[in-house]
């Protein structure tokens, strides 16, 4: 906060805001302040106009308590001419007064508006601000930086990229042929005081429009393969990945399948085995054979002495009553005291339970190791839950890790709109253990009824 | 708004049961986090509030109404679903009147609390 009020008092602003109440405007001068350092809020008071025409500033906010006081301000500059610099004006108002400010500015008056009370939108007036610096070229401008920016998804940040660099080829190749066409121009005004008007447009049309067009049609058409390829790559990594996934996976059954036939092989030799032995016990002594034979036929001993291999694909083997291992969950909740009480929930049911506070932290964990079931709140700062899921979607191939939503609400519509973007159940805040446990259940054994 | 508060609890503990099971002990030690967090929360609402940034007040509310409505403070939850509400429609005065109702359940649990 102390670095945003220093900003506030730049020396030699190039961004000022003029204001009638300093609390007023907390909050949009700390916006432009984390976005300008060359940028001062200016109380109104009676010497304003002289400090307008000593900071020249190319961009100034009026703030006052009306539209109207802003405007006659504003006019009484114009009038004295304080404000005769290339510069923006832009009007900061309440809401219920932006039909007056956005008649000031389709007059002219102002170059902008932005509405700042009672609720403001901060990437709106940052791109105000933005486009005011870059129209007046200031030097000390240094744009809106990466840390600015909110974080998106990546392919889409990579999509908006390409987008720019398609613009900017169809821009330059536009302003080429605006060129050739000033050229042509020039040289056939001589022609036309010398040959047959119609001779001469058709030479024109033939030798300088048509190659012009073509050039144009090529490099537009370049552009917008360069795009649609880079989309394309994209989608063909995605199906690769399933494919991989799902090629996986066929792998594992078999290899799982052979193993379940190994052990159910072994079972029938130990049975035998012991049949024998027991046989060669009962003819040494009757009473200590018995007992041996009863303690077999209670526990089975592939439970008692299990092989590397059935503990390797404990989690997927087709028989779970064979083998068990304990599922692990991923928490993500923003609020730790809550977040805390759904781990020791999970713990006791014996659960291995990890936690993150936010779904970029999940994320980060997600690559690193595979969970049986995530359970996400959808409202959280950074990365909410619903594009966590999408995320975890994404990647997770044909088998990504079911995903159930703590959420408060409780409308059956956004439950059905949450399933098709596949979240497989939900929690709603606070619930009680046995129906938290259940919904877990429901996800890691999905034969569960 | 009355009749609806007549029929909540300041602390109802049976929800608390309910969740993490019996160990008082553990119980105790999550009310009195809940307090702490609870007059962080209240200080960001009140900071917020002034600055007029009524995003950040329904981010703050929806953040401590979880972990109120796990604690069983009923009337405290509530409050803040309604602030949550209200600053999603900008309703300043109706803010401010919530943010100081906040301010008086918060002390309302934390005396629950102590009577153990």
């Amino acid at each position: 906060m102390a670095e945003a009020n220093n900003k506030m008092a730049s020396k030699h602003p190039q961004v000022i805001l003029i204001n009638d109440n300093n609390e007023d405007i907390l909050g949009a001068a700390a916006i432009i302040a984390e976005q300008v350092s060359e940028f001062r809020a200016i109380p109104n008071a009676n010497n304003i106009g002289k400090v307008v025409e000593k900071f020249q500033p190319p961009v100034i906010l009026f703030a006052l308590n009306t539209v109207m006081e802003s405007i006659e301000l504003y006019s009484k500059l114009v009038e004295e001419k304080l404000v005769s610099h290339n510069h923006d004006a832009i009007l900061l108002c309440k809401n219920k007064e932006s039909n007056i400010a956005f008649r000031a500015c389709i007059k002219g008056l102002f170059d902008n508006y932005f509405v700042y009370q009672p609720l403001y939108e901060k990437f709106r007036l940052k791109i105000i601000v933005h486009n005011a610096l870059i129209k007046h070229t200031v030097k000390k401008y240094e744009g809106i930086t990466d840390e600015q920016f909110d974080i998106i998804d990546e392919e889409l940040a990579e999509l908006i990229d390409k987008g720019v660099e398609c613009k900017s080829a169809l821009s330059g190749s536009i302003q080429d042929c605006k060129n050739k066409l000033g050229q042509v121009v020039s040289e056939s005004s001589e022609e036309l005081t010398n040959e047959d008007p119609q001779k001469v447009l058709e030479n024109i049309a033939k030798n300088h429009l048509a190659p012009m067009l073509e050039s144009l049609e090529k490099e537009l058409q370049i552009s917008l393969d360069d795009m649609v390829a880079t989309m394309v790559e994209k989608k063909t990594l995605a199906t690769e990945t399933r494919v991989h996934n799902q090629y996986q996976a066929n792998e594992r059954n078999k290899q799982l399948q052979k193993t379940v036939a190994k052990k159910k092989k072994r079972d029938e030799q130990q049975k035998l085995t012991e049949g024998s032995k027991e046989e060669a016990k009962i003819e040494a002594n009757n009473e200590e054979s018995s007992a041996i034979h009863l303690s077999d036929g209670n526990e089975p001993a592939a439970i008692d002495k299990p092989q590397p291999e059935q503990e390797e694909f404990a989690g997927e083997a087709s028989e779970p009553n064979l083998i068990t291992k304990q599922k692990s969950i991923l928490v993500v909740e923003d609020n730790d005291l809550y977040r805390e009480m759904l781990v020791k929930v999970l713990g006791d049911a014996n659960y291995i339970v990890s936690q993150a506070d936010d779904g970029l932290a999940a994320l980060k964990l997600i690559k690193t190791k595979r969970y049986d079931c995530i359970i996400m709140d959808l409202f959280m700062p950074k990365l909410d839950g619903l594009n966590t899921t999408k995320h975890i979607n994404k990647t997770g191939g044909d088998n990504p890790v079911p995903v159930i939503a703590l959420t408060g609400n409780k409308r059956k519509d956004l439950f059905k709109k949450w399933a098709s973007m596949g979240i497989k159940g939900y929690i709603i805040k606070p619930s009680s253990k046995a129906e938290i446990l259940e919904q877990v259940e429901k996800c890691v054994t999905p034969d569960a009824t | 708004m009355d009749e609806v508060l007549s029929t909540l609890s300041v602390l109802n503990r049976d929800i608390m049961k309910e969740l993490v099971g019996d160990d008082m002990e553990y119980i105790k030690k999550c009310e009195l986090d809940f307090i702490q967090q609870a007059q962080t929360i209240y200080n960001q609402l009140v900071s917020s509030y002034k600055e007029g940034d009524f995003t950040k007040i329904k981010d703050r509310s929806h953040f401590l109404k979880t972990s109120s409505k796990a604690i069983g403070a009923e009337q405290l939850s509530y409050y803040l679903q309604t602030l949550e509400h209200n600053s999603t429609e900008t309703k300043r005065n109706e803010c401010k009147v919530l943010i100081v109702k906040i301010g008086k359940a918060i002390k309302s649990v934390y005396e629950e609390i102590k009577r153990g």
